[in-house]
């Protein structure tokens, strides 16, 4: 660990008036009471947001949540009690009241506490320390200013971003011991044009885990060329046509569309569905489940990215996990619990809202990598479908599979070429007939802007999600055109 | 708790808020969870959390903490100050008038507090996991039940006097049901709350529905795309009534997120709606004297024979829009369709073939072109009877097209939520399959 990262964890026991002694004592106490695993998730989340509308900085907001969640572990029993008081005496009770699952024996002892090494993929302490006030209030003005002058058919403009600094420090009876300091930052931006009666919203965004100054650097080059995507894309969609309806061809473009992978694959990869069997994918490992065209990896490595994790909730190192590989399922992800319970290893995917809520298998940044084919030949081979490249979101019932995913900037492909823009509709397929339809995918990969959250059991994490051009030969497009 | 508030205010006050007003809320929960047949999960939790807003010149800062320790709240509200000072003043901010502040709390009976049994959560949760599991053979054990309680008491206060202390219980069984078929598994699932832990479904009912309702799913077909009828059924309908509640409100009316932007009194949707609000039905969970401003609640109609009879409003935005705050900060209460209903069989009679709605996955509204794009699943209907379960679809159409387009409102009523609705019949929406 290095000294700064030392000292920040220092820092966050000294505020929860906690000694490394107490978390130690704690964990044997609970291991007294014959539990098979214990562990302590000490938590301090310190945000800040800023916004900006009607041309003006009138809102701001800081916020700081901090508490302790501990988790006992019996078998396939779990133990959970959390509490946002932070002393000797209160994690003390939460450690009681999380043993109390303990229904059977078990006698292990807690292993001594070591800190294995991880590569550090983020700067720790506060993203927003570098700017101060001035310049924040003075961003978003000039911002505005900027966007409104982009388009005489502005009417309103919204602007905001947000930092955030997560230190997290994870005890555990398994030897864990490790600290991460997580700056979170992004700056989005949505727009209203409006021409007679007709109105259409724009949005765009980016953010990582980086400091919050990216923003401010080079003339605000960044947040400009979000405002432009922002008003195109809302200035195009005045001329939308209604959407088509039914089964066609339809191409995704790169970046943001990798949603549908999160939504199609990505969560019926999850360990707790392979260990529960409530995946359409739960037992596959080794079968043919997608296209030969597709692999598909999940990875927390990626320097400042959104979705990527030096560490784990578990305190396990983020890795790199191939979920498909030319079309074929190689893996699952895997938190420690629903591994331990399979026989598996923990991937690095044990994820949790915060020390409120319990530890799931969840995704970090999950992506299709690049094929052969050029973007332009893709949409060239299309003679009537639809070419969607922006989306705000999607879903999944993951024992039928059928996910759906909503586009907010698509077009009709008519003869190998973009025509009209068309309304926001939903997509909606199974896994299987999709991926297996993926019949070409091109070679301009790209990850999306970084804005992107997953939900799932009522929470919420900062995801990832990428993808090159791909042509998708049979999916059912929800518009009104019949 | 009160006195928390009131140190809060003081202190903000005291570091030179022209105006400042305090939330503080205390929780505590337990929910333990069942799967096969054996406890899963016991979770406990315990939080608290306080806000403060402060006003300068009309110019708002505001802090969230959940420590609160003497330094806590003093930096808090040191913090809220200084974001005050950076903000640009805006005439709008700032506390409600004097005179709209609630000054009456009558007891709207939401508070039943029952000592913690955690045996008593646990064979809740054991007898819904078992009764989904022995409904039926093609029920496999996945997802399993749970059973859980809370209690929460909430003040609120603000630099004119107002304080307002809200102590209220919910307890809640939910079950989640996995079916297999050869030709695939579908998941439901079932839950009920209610602030009185007698009124809440038997864990045998709610583990039976879950089951039932994954079981009806079953070997699903496709239709063809093509423009039907589509009934909501009574619990879908108020996802579908949603979005009217929201492109009236003030929030998305000022930053003209809304197709009814200048809809007051205009005819947005049948004639055969009203929709009306009760805020102080007792023995809700939803009910309240006042809003998230400490404004007065009151009964409205907000719709009136599909004619927009009311803009739901807070303090902020009735100011933006220069109106007056209709006590909707925060959202809306107890909505009541009010219409002429139909007994559920003769609607579905009327509906002859077409679909019924009765899960939605994915949100594809947009309010503010109304453009409205969602995941389906449900039944085939024909010659009004149900002919075989449809997954895999989506339904479009427009909202001001579709609260014009229905038909009619189906006897079944059920108010579990924030609506109280049976099923509705809207007369055409586009249905897409493959």
């Amino acid at each position: 660990m290095s000294d700064s990262s030392a000292q920040s964890r220092q820092n966050l026991l000294e505020q929860a008036e906690l000694t490394d002694q107490d978390l130690a004592l704690n964990v044997t106490d609970m291991m007294d009471r014959q539990i098979d695993d214990a562990e302590l998730f000490i938590q301090h989340n310190r945000s800040e947001a800023w916004a900006l509308e009607d041309g003006k900085v009138k809102d701001g907001s800081f916020s700081v949540s901090q508490g302790v969640g501990v988790r006992a572990i019996t078998g396939e029993k779990t133990g959970f009690a959390h509490t946002n008081e932070l002393n000797e005496r209160a994690l003390r009770k939460a450690c009681v009241m999380a043993a109390s699952i303990a229904d059977r024996g078990g006698n292990r002892r807690a292993e001594a506490p070591s800190d294995a090494p991880f590569r550090r993929l983020y700067p720790g302490g506060d993203p927003t320390a570098g700017v101060n006030n001035d310049d924040k209030v003075r961003f978003l003005s000039e911002l505005d200013r900027f966007t409104r002058e982009l388009d005489p058919r502005i009417a309103e403009v919204s602007i905001s971003i947000r930092g955030s600094s997560d230190r997290v420090l994870v005890y555990g009876s398994d030897g864990t011991n490790q600290f991460d300091d997580r700056p979170l930052v992004n700056c989005r931006i949505h727009v209203i044009v409006k021409d007679g009666t007709r109105m259409e919203s724009g949005t765009d965004g980016s953010g990582g885990r980086y400091p919050l100054d990216v923003f401010f650097r080079e003339d605000s080059a960044t947040a400009k060329d979000m405002a432009r995507q922002a008003v195109r894309m809302a200035v195009t969609k005045l001329e939308s046509v209604p959407a088509p309806a039914g089964e066609m061809p339809v191409v995704l473009g790169p970046g943001w569309a990798g949603v549908l992978l999160h939504e199609a694959v990505g969560h019926g990869l999850e360990g707790d569905c392979e260990r529960k069997k409530t995946s359409c994918f739960a037992g596959k490992i080794g079968e043919k489940v997608a296209s030969d065209l597709c692999t598909v990896v999940d990875d927390a490595t990626l320097d400042g990215r959104r979705g990527s994790l030096s560490i784990d909730d578990e305190g396990t190192p983020g890795q790199r996990t191939v979920l498909i590989e030319d079309g074929i399922l190689r893996g699952f992800m895997w938190d420690k619990h629903n591994a331990i319970l399979t026989g598996n290893q923990s991937t690095g995917n044990g994820r949790r809202e915060s020390f409120a809520s319990l530890t799931i298998p969840r995704m970090t940044n999950t992506f299709l990598l690049a094929g052969e084919s050029d973007p332009e030949d893709i949409v060239r081979s299309v003679t009537k479908g639809v070419y969607c490249s922006a989306f705000s979101g999607g879903q999944v019932d993951p024992s039928s599979g059928r996910f759906v995913f909503a586009t907010t900037e698509a077009y009709l492909i008519e003869n190998g070429k973009l025509t009209s823009p068309i309304h926001g509709c939903m997509l909606t397929g199974y896994p299987w007939d999709v991926m297996n339809s993926i019949t070409m995918v091109g070679s301009d990969f790209a990850l999306d802007p970084g804005i992107g959250t997953c939900g799932k059991q009522g929470q919420g994490v900062p995801v990832g999600v990428g993808q090159p051009t791909i042509k998708v030969e049979q999916i059912t497009v929800g518009g009104t055109s019949a | 708790m009160s006195e928390l508030v009131e140190r809060l205010i003081e202190e903000a006050q005291r570091q030179g808020a022209h105006q400042s007003s305090a939330t503080v809320s205390d929780s505590i929960s337990v929910e333990v969870s069942a799967r096969e047949r054996d406890i899963e999960n016991i979770a406990y939790e315990q939080g608290r959390a306080f806000r403060v807003s402060v006003y300068v010149d009309h110019r708002e800062g505001t802090a969230v903490t959940s420590d609160v320790t003497d330094t806590a709240i003093r930096d808090t509200v040191t913090q809220a100050l200084s974001i005050a000072r950076f903000t640009e003043s805006d005439p709008c901010n700032g506390l409600p008038d004097r005179d709209r502040l609630a000054t009456e709390f009558p007891d709207l009976e939401q508070n039943f507090p029952q000592p913690v049994s955690i045996d008593q959560l646990k064979e809740d949760a054991l007898v819904a996991d078992a009764s989904s599991l022995d409904f039926d053979p093609c029920i496999m054990p996945a997802h399993g039940a749970s059973a859980s309680q809370t209690a929460t008491c909430s003040v609120r206060g603000n630099s004119l006097g107002f304080i307002n202390a809200n102590s209220y219980t919910i307890y809640g069984r939910s079950a989640t049901a996995l079916a297999r078929s050869e030709a695939g598994m579908q998941t439901d699932y079932w839950f009920d709350q209610n602030c009185q832990l007698e009124r809440v479904q038997s864990a045998e009912f709610i583990g039976r529905e879950a089951a039932q309702r994954a079981v009806r799913r079953l070997n699903p077909r496709t239709v063809a795309t093509g423009t039907y009828p589509v009934m909501y059924d009574r619990w879908t309908a108020p996802s579908l009534l949603y979005p009217l509640i929201e492109a009236i409100s003030g929030g998305n009316l000022y930053r003209q997120e809304s197709y009814l932007q200048d809809s007051l009194n205009t005819q947005v949707a049948t004639t055969r709606l009203t929709l009306r609000e009760y805020p102080h039905l007792h023995k809700r969970i939803q009910s309240r004297n006042c809003d998230a401003d400490g404004v007065t609640t009151n009964e409205h109609t907000i719709i009136e024979k599909g004619v927009v009879n009311t803009y739901l409003l807070g303090t902020y935005s009735a100011r933006r829009l220069e109106l007056a705050s209709t006590g909707h900060a925060g959202g809306v209460t107890n909505v009541h369709v009010e219409a002429d209903l139909t007994p559920i069989d003769e609607l579905l009679n009327e509906l002859k073939q077409g679909l019924l709605v009765t899960s939605l996955i994915g949100s594809g509204t947009n309010l503010v072109t109304g453009d409205y794009s969602c995941g389906a699943a449900g039944f085939w209907i024909e010659n009004g009877r149900i002919a075989y379960p449809v997954d895999n679809i989506t339904i479009a159409s427009n909202l001001d097209l579709m609260y014009k387009g229905i038909v009619g409102f189906g006897d079944d009523t059920q108010d579990r939520g924030t609506f109280k609705t049976g099923s509705i019949l809207v007369d055409a929406m586009t249905v897409a399959s493959n």
